[in-house]
């Protein structure tokens, strides 16, 4: 078996740092009972330790900030980093209040090959959790109490030779406390000497059990895997909404874009976890008073990458509204879509054509067709962008439709045969609504063509002419043939005598 | 001397004689052999900024793309981006020049500052193979028009801008300047190109190019001939031979020949 854990020394305290994402520098502690239970970096600096009361840290660092535990927050927090770490493995459980274990056996001989060796699987997870803001220790053992344990001491066992034997070398210089034990049998195996595991597997379970009782004889035998230690999976969320609260108000959109990003690392890994990739998300920019201002990001191809969907909704916040000052920032995915396989060739293609590109993009390489077009549609707007598509009616306005790009065309992709029969015979300009023209100031050249259709709908009884204007240009006019006028999109019928200019041969 | 020979081989030192050595084949081809013979990579520069000067839309322009286009468009899996064209590029019209519009991509942009933009923003990304843009040109510098140049560069993209025809008083970065006018003729199938600057050579003097494909199919210039070249397939049966010609012309294609059976029909007679 091979268990991976998780352990996040200071996941109380980083709940809150993610608030304020600019203050990471100033000292600051969680308290818990008027008692320092956590510290973050400057702190540690300024001489603050764990266990002393709070007066005494004011006392020590004057710019102290403080926040008291908040139970259920770190809960939820570790339920969060569960499903980011879902993307590894399946079975993914939580341990309160702190830890993570992940079980990779079956993984295993992936990982062996893509990773190389589970030693570089286990920076893999430390940098994904940096990412979004989680200091983690990473260990692995062949059960997952061992595991959580010699995370909790911050040790990882030799990648070489069996994880079985490995484990259980580290498992034995690893102190008591970081152990499952109850803290009243540590202190009283403190009393006997006994500080470290290796002591203890040392000495007769069976009369271990006795005086300690059946508990700390089942921790053991879950640590070296003689019991079994069944471990309830988490099951992920079917769609992904999270937030940050922040503590100060952010009125500064490039500032806004530091706790975003950490959203969007969260989303990539929700994503990659779930084979999907987004089609359109949802921002969501709380004041503390007042409506909240939502921002729509829209995708032509499913995406799944932290920093490309960070870049378009960078490119839509230039031209948003937001609220003077943001409290909080929600993220949410409100349409996805299956990705496709994100696999490369297996030779270099040239690059430039290739339609697929992994998260590992960088700056250098040519976008795909479709990032362009979300990078233009999130600074111009939706309707900035169009495709066309040809239409099955002999109409001219109507033998074209258009679309968004990315979509798939609701029409048809024939030619009517009379426009593939010959080449040439349509303008290349073309005007819509037609423009009403004086005959006089045209030379007539070839025609008429007769197009009459659309009884139906809209009906159209027209002569079609190439002639030549006096600028020199190669128009298409056509003569309505009847009471047949323009009528579509308010064309004026009485200036004219029934001639219109409906493009330029180019 | 070994020093010296070691300078002229560094990469960065540009020598006239490598514009001989250099000139390749590597341009998309026009289409258009004698306009193919005068640039200087065989066709427009794959990468690079081509103006195009003109006073009269419909004088040919697009037409002069058309083949490259056509061509790119199925070799290139990468956009064909237009940007703020003055009216709508009509599709049945550049489908059946060949060109596949799932390539092709319109953008419209709401004002000069975002067209601008969007030019760079095509052109650098890399995501387009060609990029057709119709810029305003109070706001477009020498600057603007370099930035341009530098972004077709990096995304290996086939740049052509469409300016007025007074633009071309003004120095450009653009690597090529072609200036188009008119040239009457009976077909409206030509167009007057001089080239005001190149790579690898001075500017020429005009050139007529036949553009071919124009709004004339045989159909138009005389039924005549197509009806007598009908009638000659059909063999020793013309005489009887119905042929039914609106009298307004163009719609006027034969229907099959009936049965030999059939009673004779007086015919009119066609040709005018």
């Amino acid at each position: 078996m091979l268990w991976f854990a998780v352990h996040f020394p200071r996941l109380g305290l980083e709940i809150f740092e993610r608030r304020h994402p600019d203050e990471t520098a100033s000292p600051a502690v969680l308290v818990e009972d008027g008692r320092v239970r956590l510290t973050n970096a400057p702190a540690r600096q300024a001489g603050i330790v764990p266990g002393s009361s709070l007066a005494t840290a004011h006392g020590v660092a004057a710019r102290l900030r403080h926040f008291e535990r908040d139970l259920p927050a770190e809960l939820e927090r570790l339920h969060r980093l569960a499903e980011t770490a879902y993307r590894y493995t399946s079975h993914v459980s939580a341990c309160a209040p702190d830890g993570l274990v992940l079980d990779m056996h079956g993984s295993r001989a992936l990982f062996d090959n893509l990773f190389d060796g589970i030693g570089a699987v286990a920076e893999d997870l430390a940098s994904l959790f940096a990412d979004i803001g989680h200091a983690a220790r990473i260990a692995f053992a062949h059960t997952p109490a061992g595991a959580l344990t010699l995370a909790r001491a911050g040790q990882r066992p030799a990648v070489e030779g069996p994880v079985h034997a490995a484990a259980l070398e580290a498992l034995h210089g690893v102190p008591l406390a970081c152990t499952e034990i109850a803290p009243r049998n540590v202190e009283r195996l403190a009393n006997m000497g006994i500080v470290r595991i290796g002591q203890l597997l040392a000495l007769p379970r069976d009369e271990l059990g006795a005086r300690f009782g059946p508990a700390l004889q089942d921790c053991l035998s879950r640590l070296t895997g003689e019991t079994s230690d069944p471990r309830t999976p988490i099951v992920p969320r079917e769609s992904f909404a999270s937030a940050v609260h922040l503590i100060e108000a952010i009125s500064n959109k490039q500032t806004l874009l530091f706790p975003m990003r950490r959203l969007t690392a969260e989303l990539a890994a929700w994503l990659g976890a779930r084979q999907l990739g987004a089609m359109r998300l949802v921002w969501g920019f709380h004041p503390l008073h007042g409506a909240p201002c939502h921002v729509e990001t829209r995708f032509a191809s499913p995406r799944a990458d932290a920093r490309g969907i960070l870049e378009i909704a960078r490119l839509r916040l230039e031209q948003a509204d937001l609220p003077e000052e943001t409290m909080s920032i929600e993220l949410a995915a409100a349409e996805t879509a299956p990705r496709a396989s994100a696999a490369g060739g297996l030779f270099a293609t040239e690059a430039g054509t290739g339609l697929g590109t992994g998260a590992a993009t960088g700056e250098s390489h040519p976008a795909a067709p479709m990032e362009l077009v979300d990078a233009i549609e999130a600074r111009l707007g939706d309707a900035a962008l169009r495709c066309l598509a040809l239409a099955d009616d002999h109409r001219p306005e109507r033998a074209w439709t258009s679309r968004r790009p990315g979509r798939k065309p609701g029409g048809v992709s024939r030619m009517p045969t009379e426009v593939s029969a010959a080449p040439g015979r349509r303008p290349l300009w073309f005007f819509d609504p037609p423009r009403p023209v004086r005959i006089h100031r045209f030379r007539l050249l070839a025609g008429p063509e007769r197009i009459e259709s659309g009884w139906w709908d809209d009906a159209v009884a027209r002569d079609y002419y190439v002639a030549l204007g006096e600028d020199g240009a190669q128009c298409w006019l056509f003569h309505t043939r009847g009471s047949a006028r323009p009528r579509r999109r308010g064309v004026d019928s009485r200036s004219d005598d029934g001639w219109f200019l409906h493009g330029y041969f180019s | 001397m070994d020093r010296s020979g070691a300078v002229l081989d560094h990469p960065g030192l540009w020598r006239a004689r490598h514009l001989v050595r250099a000139r390749t084949r590597s341009g998309h081809p026009t289409g258009f052999p004698p306009l193919d013979a005068i640039l200087h990579d065989g066709g427009w520069p794959p990468a690079g900024l081509t103006e195009f000067l003109y006073d009269t839309p419909g004088v040919g322009e697009l037409r002069l793309l058309l083949p490259a286009l056509a061509r790119l468009s199925h070799a290139d899996a990468r956009w064909i981006a237009w940007i703020a064209p003055p009216c709508t590029p009509y599709a049945p019209a550049l489908a059946s020049a060949g060109v596949d519009l799932d390539r092709v991509l319109l953008i419209h942009p709401r004002n000069r500052r975002e067209a601008l933009w969007a030019t760079e923003q095509a052109l650098r990304s890399g995501a387009s193979s060609a990029v057709l843009a119709w810029l305003d040109e109070s706001g477009l510098g020498p600057t603007g028009v370099r930035r341009l140049q530098l972004a077709a560069k990096q995304g290996r993209a086939w740049a052509n801008l469409f300016r007025p025809r007074k633009a071309s008083a003004r120095p450009s970065m653009a690597e090529l300047r072609i200036l188009l006018d008119d040239e009457p003729s009976e077909r409206c199938d030509r167009v007057g190109v001089t080239v005001l600057k190149r790579r690898g050579g001075w500017a020429t003097t005009r050139l007529v190019l036949e553009l071919g494909r124009g709004p004339f199919p045989n159909e138009f210039e005389s039924l005549g001939d197509r009806i007598a070249s009908w009638r000659r397939s059909l063999g020793r049966s013309f005489d009887s031979a119905p042929v039914l010609i609106d009298r307004r012309g163009l719609r006027g294609i034969p229907p099959a020949p009936p049965a030999p059976t059939a009673p004779k029909v007086s015919t009119a007679q066609p040709g005018d």
